[in-house]
Protein backbone atom coordinates (compact mmCIF):
# COMPACT_ATOMS: atom_id res chain seq x y z
CA UNK A 1 0.00 0.00 0.00
CA UNK A 2 0.94 3.78 -0.60
CA UNK A 3 2.73 4.94 2.67
CA UNK A 4 3.31 8.47 3.72
CA UNK A 5 4.32 8.33 6.77
CA UNK A 6 5.51 5.13 8.88
CA UNK A 7 6.68 5.51 12.59
CA UNK A 8 8.12 2.76 14.68
CA UNK A 9 8.91 2.69 17.89
CA UNK A 10 9.56 6.06 18.41
CA UNK A 11 10.43 7.70 22.36
CA UNK A 12 10.68 10.53 23.96
CA UNK A 13 11.70 11.36 27.22
CA UNK A 14 12.44 15.10 29.06
CA UNK A 15 14.63 15.15 31.80
CA UNK A 16 18.05 12.81 32.43
CA UNK A 17 16.40 9.53 31.85
CA UNK A 18 17.90 6.60 33.87
CA UNK A 19 17.59 2.75 32.33
CA UNK A 20 14.15 2.51 34.50
CA UNK A 21 11.96 5.12 32.90
CA UNK A 22 10.30 3.09 30.67
CA UNK A 23 9.82 0.14 32.41
CA UNK A 24 8.43 2.01 35.12
CA UNK A 25 5.45 4.39 33.65
CA UNK A 26 2.81 2.78 31.63
CA UNK A 27 -0.86 2.82 31.15
CA UNK A 28 -1.55 0.88 34.27
CA UNK A 29 -3.92 -1.41 32.59
CA UNK A 30 -2.07 -4.87 33.56
CA UNK A 31 -2.72 -3.81 37.17
CA UNK A 32 1.19 -3.50 37.67
CA UNK A 33 1.51 -0.43 39.74
CA UNK A 34 2.96 1.47 36.12
CA UNK A 35 0.36 4.18 36.45
CA UNK A 36 1.83 7.62 35.32
CA UNK A 37 4.29 8.92 33.16
CA UNK A 38 6.63 9.93 35.33
CA UNK A 39 9.43 7.99 36.43
CA UNK A 40 9.26 6.94 39.75
CA UNK A 41 13.24 6.94 40.17
CA UNK A 42 14.40 9.71 38.34
CA UNK A 43 11.55 12.20 37.82
CA UNK A 44 11.90 11.95 34.16
CA UNK A 45 8.47 12.56 32.04
CA UNK A 46 8.05 9.72 29.07
CA UNK A 47 6.54 11.65 26.88
CA UNK A 48 6.03 8.65 24.41
CA UNK A 49 6.99 5.32 24.18
CA UNK A 50 7.58 3.14 21.83
CA UNK A 51 4.96 4.66 19.50
CA UNK A 52 4.32 3.01 16.15
CA UNK A 53 1.54 3.39 13.12
CA UNK A 54 1.31 4.49 9.72
CA UNK A 55 -0.34 6.54 7.24
CA UNK A 56 -1.65 5.55 3.43
CA UNK A 57 -2.09 8.80 0.88
CA UNK A 58 -5.09 10.26 1.23
CA UNK A 59 -6.04 9.07 4.80
CA UNK A 60 -6.36 10.86 7.84
CA UNK A 61 -5.62 9.70 11.29
CA UNK A 62 -6.89 10.63 14.17
CA UNK A 63 -4.56 10.65 17.33
CA UNK A 64 -6.51 11.53 20.57
CA UNK A 65 -5.98 11.28 24.53
CA UNK A 66 -5.84 13.23 27.72
CA UNK A 67 -3.83 16.49 27.94
CA UNK A 68 -0.18 15.41 28.54
CA UNK A 69 -0.62 12.45 27.33
CA UNK A 70 2.26 12.58 24.76
CA UNK A 71 -0.14 13.70 21.73
CA UNK A 72 1.55 16.72 20.69
CA UNK A 73 5.09 14.74 21.33
CA UNK A 74 4.70 12.70 18.73
CA UNK A 75 3.65 15.15 16.20
CA UNK A 76 6.39 17.21 17.08
CA UNK A 77 8.98 14.36 16.57
CA UNK A 78 7.32 13.80 12.95
CA UNK A 79 7.70 17.62 12.42
CA UNK A 80 11.68 17.50 13.24
CA UNK A 81 10.72 20.19 15.94
CA UNK A 82 12.01 17.22 18.36
CA UNK A 83 14.59 15.03 18.55
CA UNK A 84 13.51 11.78 19.40
CA UNK A 85 15.46 9.25 22.11
CA UNK A 86 15.07 6.27 20.02
CA UNK A 87 13.09 4.91 16.91
CA UNK A 88 12.42 6.16 13.66
CA UNK A 89 9.97 7.77 11.03
CA UNK A 90 9.76 7.09 7.46
CA UNK A 91 8.74 9.78 5.03
CA UNK A 92 7.37 7.93 1.77
CA UNK A 93 8.82 4.83 0.39
CA UNK A 94 9.85 2.18 1.19
CA UNK A 95 13.08 3.12 1.12
CA UNK A 96 11.36 6.91 1.41
CA UNK A 97 13.59 9.20 3.93
CA UNK A 98 14.42 7.54 7.33
CA UNK A 99 14.72 9.73 9.80
CA UNK A 100 16.44 7.93 13.04
CA UNK A 101 16.92 8.41 16.79
CA UNK A 102 20.53 9.91 17.53
CA UNK A 103 21.20 10.68 14.05
CA UNK A 104 21.72 14.32 13.09
CA UNK A 105 19.33 15.22 9.90
CA UNK A 106 21.00 16.72 7.05
CA UNK A 107 19.85 20.45 6.56
CA UNK A 108 18.59 19.42 2.92
CA UNK A 109 16.73 16.56 3.94
CA UNK A 110 15.02 18.99 6.88
CA UNK A 111 14.47 21.41 4.61
CA UNK A 112 12.86 19.01 2.03
CA UNK A 113 11.05 17.49 5.02
CA UNK A 114 9.82 20.43 7.00
CA UNK A 115 9.19 22.82 3.82
CA UNK A 116 7.56 20.32 0.78
CA UNK A 117 6.26 17.50 2.30
CA UNK A 118 4.46 18.57 5.10
CA UNK A 119 2.61 20.91 6.76
CA UNK A 120 2.17 22.25 10.05
CA UNK A 121 -1.05 23.67 11.97
CA UNK A 122 -0.26 24.54 15.16
CA UNK A 123 -2.58 24.63 18.39
CA UNK A 124 -1.25 28.17 18.81
CA UNK A 125 -1.18 30.31 15.37
CA UNK A 126 1.76 32.31 17.31
CA UNK A 127 3.78 29.13 16.93
CA UNK A 128 3.04 28.53 13.08
CA UNK A 129 2.85 32.64 11.97
CA UNK A 130 4.62 35.42 12.24
CA UNK A 131 1.95 37.62 13.35
CA UNK A 132 3.83 40.57 12.39
CA UNK A 133 4.60 39.55 8.63
CA UNK A 134 1.43 40.14 6.35
CA UNK A 135 -1.13 37.26 5.91
CA UNK A 136 0.21 37.16 2.38
CA UNK A 137 3.70 37.27 3.28
CA UNK A 138 3.43 34.63 5.62
CA UNK A 139 2.48 32.35 2.45
CA UNK A 140 5.28 33.75 0.45
CA UNK A 141 7.64 32.64 3.04
CA UNK A 142 6.76 29.02 2.72
CA UNK A 143 6.67 30.10 -1.13
CA UNK A 144 10.07 30.82 -1.28
CA UNK A 145 11.04 28.30 0.23
CA UNK A 146 9.45 25.96 -2.64
CA UNK A 147 11.83 27.77 -5.47
CA UNK A 148 8.79 30.12 -6.34
CA UNK A 149 11.02 33.39 -7.34
CA UNK A 150 8.08 35.46 -9.14
CA UNK A 151 6.58 38.19 -7.05
CA UNK A 152 3.60 38.01 -9.00
CA UNK A 153 3.53 34.07 -9.27
CA UNK A 154 3.96 33.85 -5.67
CA UNK A 155 1.31 36.22 -4.98
CA UNK A 156 -1.40 34.72 -6.99
CA UNK A 157 -0.61 31.74 -5.41
CA UNK A 158 -0.72 33.00 -1.86
CA UNK A 159 -4.44 34.87 -2.71
CA UNK A 160 -5.88 31.33 -4.15
CA UNK A 161 -5.15 29.81 -1.01
CA UNK A 162 -6.55 32.49 1.27
CA UNK A 163 -9.74 32.31 -0.80
CA UNK A 164 -9.73 28.53 -0.76
CA UNK A 165 -9.41 28.82 3.20
CA UNK A 166 -12.25 31.77 3.28
CA UNK A 167 -10.26 35.27 3.92
CA UNK A 168 -11.12 37.89 2.13
CA UNK A 169 -8.57 38.27 -0.47
CA UNK A 170 -8.62 42.68 0.90
CA UNK A 171 -6.67 40.93 3.53
CA UNK A 172 -4.08 39.63 1.73
CA UNK A 173 -1.58 42.97 3.04
CA UNK A 174 -3.27 42.84 7.09
CA UNK A 175 -0.80 41.86 9.76
CA UNK A 176 -2.22 38.48 11.19
CA UNK A 177 -1.90 39.66 14.98
CA UNK A 178 -5.15 41.96 13.98
CA UNK A 179 -7.04 38.74 12.76
CA UNK A 180 -9.72 36.95 14.81
CA UNK A 181 -8.57 33.07 16.24
CA UNK A 182 -10.64 31.41 13.68
CA UNK A 183 -9.46 33.92 11.25
CA UNK A 184 -5.78 33.02 12.32
CA UNK A 185 -6.41 29.60 11.92
CA UNK A 186 -7.04 29.59 8.70
CA UNK A 187 -4.16 31.13 7.88
CA UNK A 188 -1.95 28.79 9.01
CA UNK A 189 -3.85 26.45 7.26
CA UNK A 190 -3.07 28.18 3.86
CA UNK A 191 0.37 28.76 4.75
CA UNK A 192 0.76 24.83 5.80
CA UNK A 193 -0.92 23.95 2.35
CA UNK A 194 1.44 26.11 0.15
CA UNK A 195 3.66 23.66 -0.97
CA UNK A 196 0.66 20.64 -1.75
CA UNK A 197 2.47 18.91 1.07
CA UNK A 198 1.58 15.11 1.21
CA UNK A 199 1.10 15.34 4.63
CA UNK A 200 -0.62 17.89 7.20
CA UNK A 201 -0.31 17.75 10.92
CA UNK A 202 -3.21 19.26 12.47
CA UNK A 203 -2.33 20.13 16.23
CA UNK A 204 -5.75 20.62 18.06
CA UNK A 205 -7.20 22.97 15.50
CA UNK A 206 -10.18 23.91 16.23
CA UNK A 207 -9.52 24.17 20.55
CA UNK A 208 -10.80 27.73 21.84
CA UNK A 209 -12.66 28.49 18.59
CA UNK A 210 -16.18 29.17 19.33
CA UNK A 211 -18.67 26.53 17.39
CA UNK A 212 -19.81 28.21 14.75
CA UNK A 213 -16.05 28.90 13.49
CA UNK A 214 -15.30 25.26 14.25
CA UNK A 215 -17.43 24.21 12.18
CA UNK A 216 -15.92 26.33 9.29
CA UNK A 217 -12.99 24.70 10.30
CA UNK A 218 -13.71 21.15 10.24
CA UNK A 219 -15.80 21.81 6.65
CA UNK A 220 -12.84 23.55 5.21
CA UNK A 221 -10.41 20.50 6.45
CA UNK A 222 -12.77 18.10 4.99
CA UNK A 223 -13.14 19.78 1.43
CA UNK A 224 -9.24 20.35 1.16
CA UNK A 225 -9.08 16.75 1.56
CA UNK A 226 -11.67 15.73 -0.73
CA UNK A 227 -10.08 18.26 -3.28
CA UNK A 228 -6.01 17.59 -2.54
CA UNK A 229 -5.71 13.78 -1.38
CA UNK A 230 -3.18 15.21 1.01
CA UNK A 231 -2.86 12.86 3.95
CA UNK A 232 -3.23 14.56 7.72
CA UNK A 233 -2.59 12.98 10.77
CA UNK A 234 -4.96 15.01 13.38
CA UNK A 235 -4.78 15.73 16.75
CA UNK A 236 -7.49 16.26 18.90
CA UNK A 237 -8.83 15.94 22.65
CA UNK A 238 -12.34 16.30 21.15
CA UNK A 239 -13.89 13.02 19.77
CA UNK A 240 -16.40 14.63 17.94
CA UNK A 241 -13.80 16.18 15.56
CA UNK A 242 -12.28 12.97 14.94
CA UNK A 243 -15.72 11.46 14.28
CA UNK A 244 -16.41 13.80 11.84
CA UNK A 245 -12.89 13.86 9.71
CA UNK A 246 -10.92 10.47 11.12
CA UNK A 247 -10.86 6.86 8.68
CA UNK A 248 -8.76 5.39 11.48
CA UNK A 249 -8.02 6.35 15.14
CA UNK A 250 -5.00 5.74 17.68
CA UNK A 251 -5.41 6.12 21.16
CA UNK A 252 -3.06 7.33 24.09
CA UNK A 253 -2.56 7.27 27.54
CA UNK A 254 1.09 8.28 29.24
CA UNK A 255 2.77 8.47 26.29
CA UNK A 256 1.81 4.48 25.16
CA UNK A 257 -0.92 4.08 22.52
CA UNK A 258 -3.34 1.95 23.89
CA UNK A 259 -5.57 1.26 21.20
CA UNK A 260 -5.93 1.89 17.09
CA UNK A 261 -8.95 0.99 15.13
CA UNK A 262 -11.53 1.90 12.86
CA UNK A 263 -13.20 5.59 14.59
CA UNK A 264 -16.46 3.94 14.34
CA UNK A 265 -14.91 1.00 15.99
CA UNK A 266 -13.12 3.26 18.78
CA UNK A 267 -16.36 5.14 19.35
CA UNK A 268 -19.00 2.64 19.42
CA UNK A 269 -17.02 -0.61 20.62
CA UNK A 270 -13.81 1.02 22.65
CA UNK A 271 -11.58 -2.24 23.91
CA UNK A 272 -9.39 -0.20 26.30
CA UNK A 273 -10.61 0.65 29.63
CA UNK A 274 -9.60 4.23 29.04
CA UNK A 275 -11.25 4.61 25.46
CA UNK A 276 -14.33 3.63 27.10
CA UNK A 277 -13.86 6.40 29.93
CA UNK A 278 -13.05 9.01 26.73
CA UNK A 279 -16.03 7.80 24.64
CA UNK A 280 -18.25 7.97 27.60
CA UNK A 281 -17.03 11.55 28.87
CA UNK A 282 -18.16 12.06 25.53
CA UNK A 283 -21.85 11.61 25.63
CA UNK B 1 -22.87 -19.51 -4.85
CA UNK B 2 -22.49 -17.90 -1.21
CA UNK B 3 -21.15 -14.82 -0.95
CA UNK B 4 -20.59 -14.86 3.31
CA UNK B 5 -20.19 -17.49 5.41
CA UNK B 6 -20.78 -17.08 9.23
CA UNK B 7 -19.67 -19.06 12.08
CA UNK B 8 -19.66 -19.49 15.53
CA UNK B 9 -19.93 -16.07 16.12
CA UNK B 10 -20.21 -14.10 18.86
CA UNK B 11 -19.54 -11.39 20.44
CA UNK B 12 -19.43 -10.03 24.27
CA UNK B 13 -18.95 -6.80 25.21
CA UNK B 14 -16.44 -5.77 28.75
CA UNK B 15 -17.64 -3.01 30.42
CA UNK B 16 -14.62 -2.09 32.19
CA UNK B 17 -16.28 1.34 33.69
CA UNK B 18 -18.76 -0.91 35.35
CA UNK B 19 -15.56 -3.41 37.44
CA UNK B 20 -15.44 -5.59 33.89
CA UNK B 21 -19.03 -6.37 33.71
CA UNK B 22 -19.56 -8.89 30.68
CA UNK B 23 -22.31 -8.25 28.18
CA UNK B 24 -23.38 -11.41 25.67
CA UNK B 25 -24.89 -9.68 22.89
CA UNK B 26 -24.23 -12.53 20.22
CA UNK B 27 -23.75 -16.44 20.50
CA UNK B 28 -22.57 -19.27 18.18
CA UNK B 29 -24.12 -17.61 15.24
CA UNK B 30 -23.70 -19.38 11.98
CA UNK B 31 -25.49 -19.17 8.76
CA UNK B 32 -24.77 -18.75 4.99
CA UNK B 33 -25.76 -15.70 2.89
CA UNK B 34 -26.11 -16.74 -0.86
CA UNK B 35 -24.84 -14.18 -3.95
CA UNK B 36 -27.54 -11.77 -4.87
CA UNK B 37 -29.76 -13.04 -1.70
CA UNK B 38 -32.05 -10.65 0.51
CA UNK B 39 -31.52 -11.88 4.33
CA UNK B 40 -33.63 -10.37 6.60
CA UNK B 41 -33.03 -10.32 10.33
CA UNK B 42 -35.85 -10.25 12.72
CA UNK B 43 -36.35 -10.61 16.67
CA UNK B 44 -37.32 -8.46 19.41
CA UNK B 45 -35.66 -4.97 20.40
CA UNK B 46 -31.95 -6.32 22.16
CA UNK B 47 -31.88 -9.57 20.50
CA UNK B 48 -28.68 -8.37 18.83
CA UNK B 49 -30.02 -8.28 15.40
CA UNK B 50 -28.08 -4.77 15.51
CA UNK B 51 -24.91 -6.27 16.89
CA UNK B 52 -24.79 -9.07 14.03
CA UNK B 53 -24.97 -6.06 11.53
CA UNK B 54 -22.39 -3.90 13.34
CA UNK B 55 -19.89 -6.59 13.41
CA UNK B 56 -20.25 -7.56 9.84
CA UNK B 57 -19.94 -3.75 8.95
CA UNK B 58 -16.97 -4.08 11.55
CA UNK B 59 -17.72 -1.17 13.72
CA UNK B 60 -17.94 -3.70 16.84
CA UNK B 61 -14.98 -6.40 17.06
CA UNK B 62 -16.30 -9.64 16.85
CA UNK B 63 -15.08 -11.56 20.16
CA UNK B 64 -15.54 -15.12 18.43
CA UNK B 65 -16.01 -17.18 15.21
CA UNK B 66 -15.32 -15.88 11.61
CA UNK B 67 -17.24 -14.07 8.74
CA UNK B 68 -15.85 -15.57 5.45
CA UNK B 69 -16.60 -13.06 2.26
CA UNK B 70 -15.63 -14.27 -1.04
CA UNK B 71 -14.74 -10.97 -2.86
CA UNK B 72 -13.63 -10.52 -6.52
CA UNK B 73 -9.69 -10.71 -4.89
CA UNK B 74 -10.21 -13.43 -2.91
CA UNK B 75 -12.06 -14.66 0.19
CA UNK B 76 -11.28 -12.75 3.23
CA UNK B 77 -12.38 -12.99 6.98
CA UNK B 78 -14.04 -10.33 8.43
CA UNK B 79 -13.85 -11.05 12.16
CA UNK B 80 -9.81 -10.90 11.32
CA UNK B 81 -9.21 -8.64 8.34
CA UNK B 82 -6.97 -5.75 9.25
CA UNK B 83 -8.54 -1.73 9.45
CA UNK B 84 -7.14 -0.78 5.94
CA UNK B 85 -8.35 -3.36 4.31
CA UNK B 86 -12.15 -3.12 5.83
CA UNK B 87 -11.50 0.76 4.58
CA UNK B 88 -11.70 -0.20 1.27
CA UNK B 89 -14.34 -2.66 1.70
CA UNK B 90 -16.46 -0.31 2.69
CA UNK B 91 -15.39 2.12 -0.01
CA UNK B 92 -15.26 -0.56 -2.71
CA UNK B 93 -18.22 -3.39 -2.06
CA UNK B 94 -20.07 -3.17 1.29
CA UNK B 95 -22.32 -0.55 2.35
CA UNK B 96 -24.26 0.34 5.30
CA UNK B 97 -27.66 2.21 6.63
CA UNK B 98 -28.55 2.67 9.63
CA UNK B 99 -31.70 4.59 11.27
CA UNK B 100 -29.59 7.30 11.58
CA UNK B 101 -27.91 9.79 9.69
CA UNK B 102 -24.91 11.50 11.03
CA UNK B 103 -24.77 15.04 9.56
CA UNK B 104 -22.17 17.40 9.30
CA UNK B 105 -22.36 20.88 10.02
CA UNK B 106 -21.85 22.87 6.78
CA UNK B 107 -22.58 20.04 4.44
CA UNK B 108 -25.28 20.11 2.25
CA UNK B 109 -27.51 17.04 1.58
CA UNK B 110 -26.07 16.74 -2.06
CA UNK B 111 -23.01 16.90 -1.06
CA UNK B 112 -23.33 14.39 1.36
CA UNK B 113 -25.15 11.86 -0.90
CA UNK B 114 -22.34 12.42 -3.50
CA UNK B 115 -19.50 11.90 -1.43
CA UNK B 116 -19.35 7.99 -1.42
CA UNK B 117 -18.61 8.18 -4.97
CA UNK B 118 -15.74 11.37 -4.41
CA UNK B 119 -13.85 9.00 -2.44
CA UNK B 120 -14.61 6.42 -5.01
CA UNK B 121 -12.01 9.13 -7.31
CA UNK B 122 -15.27 9.85 -9.12
CA UNK B 123 -15.26 13.36 -10.73
CA UNK B 124 -17.10 16.06 -8.98
CA UNK B 125 -19.34 16.91 -11.65
CA UNK B 126 -20.40 13.12 -12.44
CA UNK B 127 -21.08 12.73 -8.34
CA UNK B 128 -23.38 15.46 -8.01
CA UNK B 129 -25.37 14.77 -11.18
CA UNK B 130 -25.92 10.91 -9.56
CA UNK B 131 -26.56 12.21 -6.05
CA UNK B 132 -29.32 14.45 -7.44
CA UNK B 133 -31.19 11.26 -9.15
CA UNK B 134 -30.46 9.22 -6.28
CA UNK B 135 -32.12 12.18 -3.70
CA UNK B 136 -34.65 12.43 -6.56
CA UNK B 137 -35.80 8.71 -6.46
CA UNK B 138 -35.38 8.54 -2.10
CA UNK B 139 -37.84 11.74 -2.70
CA UNK B 140 -36.27 14.67 -1.06
CA UNK B 141 -37.97 17.55 -1.70
CA UNK B 142 -35.45 19.94 -4.63
CA UNK B 143 -36.07 22.91 -2.18
CA UNK B 144 -33.92 20.74 0.33
CA UNK B 145 -30.76 19.25 -1.63
CA UNK B 146 -28.61 22.55 -1.12
CA UNK B 147 -29.14 23.07 2.50
CA UNK B 148 -28.25 21.18 5.83
CA UNK B 149 -29.27 17.97 6.82
CA UNK B 150 -28.76 18.82 10.66
CA UNK B 151 -31.40 21.13 10.27
CA UNK B 152 -34.09 18.45 8.43
CA UNK B 153 -36.61 16.60 10.35
CA UNK B 154 -36.32 12.59 11.11
CA UNK B 155 -38.09 11.40 7.88
CA UNK B 156 -35.87 13.72 5.42
CA UNK B 157 -32.34 12.69 7.11
CA UNK B 158 -33.59 9.18 6.51
CA UNK B 159 -33.93 9.98 2.77
CA UNK B 160 -30.35 11.47 2.71
CA UNK B 161 -29.03 8.19 4.32
CA UNK B 162 -30.69 5.65 2.25
CA UNK B 163 -29.49 8.25 -1.45
CA UNK B 164 -26.35 7.88 0.49
CA UNK B 165 -26.18 4.44 1.33
CA UNK B 166 -27.08 3.10 -2.22
CA UNK B 167 -25.35 5.54 -4.50
CA UNK B 168 -22.05 3.50 -4.42
CA UNK B 169 -23.97 0.73 -5.52
CA UNK B 170 -22.43 -1.85 -2.98
CA UNK B 171 -22.19 -5.28 -3.58
CA UNK B 172 -23.33 -6.21 0.02
CA UNK B 173 -25.70 -3.99 1.52
CA UNK B 174 -26.85 -3.80 5.41
CA UNK B 175 -29.48 -2.77 6.45
CA UNK B 176 -30.72 -1.56 10.13
CA UNK B 177 -34.27 -0.83 9.86
CA UNK B 178 -34.01 2.19 7.12
CA UNK B 179 -37.60 2.53 6.81
CA UNK B 180 -38.11 3.28 10.35
CA UNK B 181 -40.42 6.42 11.37
CA UNK B 182 -41.11 6.94 7.40
CA UNK B 183 -44.67 7.58 6.32
CA UNK B 184 -46.21 5.20 4.07
CA UNK B 185 -45.19 6.81 0.24
CA UNK B 186 -41.61 7.53 1.62
CA UNK B 187 -41.27 4.50 2.56
CA UNK B 188 -42.95 2.91 -0.56
CA UNK B 189 -39.72 4.44 -2.16
CA UNK B 190 -37.45 2.71 -0.23
CA UNK B 191 -38.81 -0.53 -1.09
CA UNK B 192 -38.99 0.60 -4.54
CA UNK B 193 -34.96 1.55 -4.41
CA UNK B 194 -34.19 -1.87 -2.78
CA UNK B 195 -36.03 -4.16 -4.91
CA UNK B 196 -34.03 -2.41 -7.69
CA UNK B 197 -30.94 -3.38 -5.97
CA UNK B 198 -32.17 -6.72 -5.32
CA UNK B 199 -32.48 -6.94 -9.24
CA UNK B 200 -28.90 -5.75 -9.61
CA UNK B 201 -27.70 -8.35 -8.13
CA UNK B 202 -26.81 -6.42 -4.85
CA UNK B 203 -26.23 -9.10 -1.60
CA UNK B 204 -28.67 -7.81 0.91
CA UNK B 205 -28.65 -8.20 5.04
CA UNK B 206 -31.68 -6.26 6.19
CA UNK B 207 -33.31 -5.53 10.05
CA UNK B 208 -36.66 -4.73 10.15
CA UNK B 209 -39.13 -4.32 12.45
CA UNK B 210 -42.17 -4.63 10.15
CA UNK B 211 -42.94 -7.97 9.10
CA UNK B 212 -44.69 -6.73 6.25
CA UNK B 213 -41.11 -5.71 4.67
CA UNK B 214 -40.20 -9.23 4.95
CA UNK B 215 -42.44 -10.69 3.09
CA UNK B 216 -41.97 -8.19 0.26
CA UNK B 217 -38.53 -8.27 0.18
CA UNK B 218 -36.90 -11.05 1.94
CA UNK B 219 -35.67 -14.37 0.39
CA UNK B 220 -35.00 -15.59 3.55
CA UNK B 221 -35.37 -14.87 7.28
CA UNK B 222 -33.24 -15.47 10.40
CA UNK B 223 -35.09 -15.19 13.48
CA UNK B 224 -32.56 -13.93 16.88
CA UNK B 225 -33.09 -14.23 20.31
CA UNK B 226 -31.19 -13.74 23.15
CA UNK B 227 -28.26 -13.62 20.93
CA UNK B 228 -28.66 -16.94 19.55
CA UNK B 229 -30.01 -17.99 16.28
CA UNK B 230 -33.51 -19.42 16.73
CA UNK B 231 -34.59 -19.93 13.38
CA UNK B 232 -34.91 -19.72 9.87
CA UNK B 233 -37.44 -19.89 7.12
CA UNK B 234 -37.23 -18.96 3.59
CA UNK B 235 -39.82 -18.18 0.80
CA UNK B 236 -43.59 -19.13 1.20
CA UNK B 237 -42.70 -20.32 4.97
CA UNK B 238 -41.62 -16.64 6.14
CA UNK B 239 -45.73 -15.65 6.15
CA UNK B 240 -46.05 -18.43 9.11
CA UNK B 241 -42.98 -18.08 10.97
CA UNK B 242 -43.81 -17.91 14.01
CA UNK B 243 -41.30 -15.92 15.65
CA UNK B 244 -41.64 -13.50 13.40
CA UNK B 245 -45.07 -12.85 14.65
CA UNK B 246 -43.82 -12.62 17.90
CA UNK B 247 -40.91 -10.76 17.09
CA UNK B 248 -42.67 -7.92 15.36
CA UNK B 249 -45.81 -7.83 17.87
CA UNK B 250 -45.23 -3.97 18.71
CA UNK B 251 -44.95 -3.39 14.95
CA UNK B 252 -48.59 -4.86 14.80
CA UNK B 253 -49.86 -3.40 17.88
CA UNK B 254 -49.11 0.09 16.74
CA UNK B 255 -50.85 -1.00 13.38
CA UNK B 256 -53.75 -1.66 15.08
CA UNK B 257 -54.56 1.03 17.35
CA UNK B 258 -54.09 3.31 14.23
CA UNK B 259 -56.53 1.92 12.25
Amino acid sequence: MNSVLAVEKLTKVFGNGCPDCLGGVGDGQEGNGQEGNTCPRCGSVVACAGVGFEILRGEILGLVGESGSGKSTVLRCIYLDLQPDAGCIRFGGPPGIVVRAGEVVDMEVRRELRWRRMGMVYQDPKAGLRLDVTAGGNIAERLLAADFRHVGAMRKRASGLLSRTEIPLNRLDDLPRYFSGGMQQRVQIAKALANNPELLLLDELTTGLDVSVQAQILDLIKSIQRSTGVSMLLVSHDLRVIRMLAHRTLVMKNGRLVEAGLTDQILEDPQHPYTQLLVNCMA
Amino acid sequence: MRLIEVRGLGKTFCLHLLGGKRLRALHEVSFDVERGEFLGVAGRSGSGKSTLIKCIYRTYKPSRGSMLLRTPDGAVDLASLGDLEIIMLRRDFMGYVSQFLRPLPRVTALDMVAEPLRERGIDDYRARVEAEEYLERAGLAKSLWHSYPTLFSGGEQQKVNIARGLISRPRLLLLDEPTAGLDYASRERIVAMLEEAKEMETTIIGVFHDREMFLRLADRVILLEEGELRGSASGGEIASMEGLRRGVGEEHELRAACE
